[in-house]
């Protein structure tokens, strides 16, 4: 993100939090920065990581270690596969990373809010995370 | 072989969602499942992959933008992600034939609200907790806007999650009008909120496939891929296609998938 969009959120936020509006429009206006910051650089190192993943797993097929079978591998038998130097390990563990990344962006996210001390946003996007986390248990039960 | 028709397929599909603004997740179902026989739980949960993946790159561009609302988008999350686990628990219990049926309902619903044009109604005055605003880009000025109607805004994400989740779509199609038309959203702020809340809904389902095996690389790898060769190369084409053609050809597309998706409900 460039100065000029930076610029353009602080312009934003100060329509942020009633409270915060009459605070000062800068402590409210770096908050909404900072969440959006966080969400950016988020997704944008998640995609950049998932699809490298895939690429690499890629290049393996091609030098014949390991196809595009049928084979959907759990995390730790990914892990090992990719260790090994099979392209079944990265194919999953890119897919996996793709998946995740909207996870991380709600971690990041709570963590924003935090240093902001927004608890009540703290507890909403918490409850976000819950629901992500009992998707990921049921999965794998 | 069915690697390069994959590619070329969500390439293709990429593409076309890029230059219309909708998801893929509505072709790459019914063209994997129809066309290239893909079983259908196997094709929700490539397509779910497909969704993040669109998602987390569109984004990029909304944040920068400066027209995501992310307090409102993770509001409304809360109850989209309980809609995908529902959704997606239901998907991996039901038949394949009841998949179908739904499928060519929400096709049917998606090819009638690209048809409909409501006005979009004047934004919720400013000043409540989740209130926004964004720079416009055609003129300039600095839209501020408050939200209405949470409980029913809530109620409705829940069933746009559960959607998303049951057939691996990204529900933009019910979050977009229900923000802009029921919360009083200005549209471009409701489509990139929209995009912010498909990330984590469909990964909310695709986590859940994940688990069950049910996200393939020999599908999910093709089709990830593609998908975003294609929503890059659209922007670049637009210039050079008419988005009203390709609208005409995207509405009897999805016709032909949504008759198509009933005859599988039906056994035939």
């Amino acid at each position: 993100m460039d100065e000029r969009d930076k610029t353009r959120h602080d312009g934003n936020g100060g329509a942020g939090r009633d409270g915060e509006r009459r605070q000062g429009d800068g402590t409210g206006e770096r908050r909404r920065a900072n969440v959006d910051i966080v969400v950016h650089h988020t997704l944008a190192v998640g995609v950049a990581v998932g699809f490298a993943l895939l690429v690499v797993g890629l290049a393996l097929t091609v030098a014949g270690r390991g196809g595009l079978g049928m084979l959907s591998l759990k995390a730790p038998a990914a892990w090992r596969a990719a260790l090994h130097g099979r392209a079944a390990g990265f194919y999953s563990l890119g897919l996996l990373v793709l998946i995740l990344t909207p996870f991380v962006r709600v971690v990041g996210s709570i963590v924003a809010f935090a240093a902001a001390r927004d608890w009540r946003f703290v507890a909403i996007t918490s409850a976000v995370l819950a629901v992500m986390i009992a998707s990921i248990v049921i999965g794998a039960a | 072989m069915t690697f390069f028709v994959l590619v070329a397929v969500a390439v293709l599909v990429g593409i076309l969602g890029s230059l219309l603004g909708v998801g893929g997740g509505i072709l790459i179902v019914p063209i994997l499942t129809l066309f290239l026989d893909v079983p259908v739980k196997h094709a929700i949960g490539t397509s779910l992959v497909c969704v993040v993946v669109t998602s987390s790159a569109s984004q990029l561009v909304y944040v920068a933008r400066g027209l995501t609302n992310a307090r409102l988008g993770m509001t409304l999350e809360v109850a989209t992600t309980l809609g995908a686990l529902v959704g997606g628990v239901t998907a991996i219990l039901v038949s394949g034939r009841a998949i179908f049926g739904i499928f060519a309902a929400v096709l049917i619903y998606v090819l009638i609200s690209m048809e409909r044009k409501p006005a979009e109604p004047l934004p919720a005055p400013p000043g409540s907790a989740l209130a926004g605003s964004f720079a416009d880009p055609d003129s300039g000025r600095t839209i501020a806007y408050g939200v209405d109607h949470l409980p029913g805004g809530l109620a409705l994400s829940f069933v746009a999650g559960n959607v998303s989740g049951l057939l691996g779509v990204g529900g933009g199609a019910i979050k977009v009008p229900v923000m802009a038309l029921l919360m009083r959203v200005p549209l471009r702020a409701a489509i990139a909120t929209s995009n912010l809340m498909i990330g984590v809904t469909a990964a909310t389902g695709a986590l859940l496939f994940f688990g069950r095996g049910l996200i393939e690389p020999r599908y999910a790898v093709p089709t990830a891929l593609g998908i975003v060769v294609g929503a890059q190369l659209g922007p670049r084409l637009s210039s050079r296609v008419s988005t009203g053609v390709l609208r005409r050809v995207f509405e009897v597309l999805l016709a032909v998938l949504a008759v198509q998706m009933a005859l599988k409900a039906f056994g035939v």
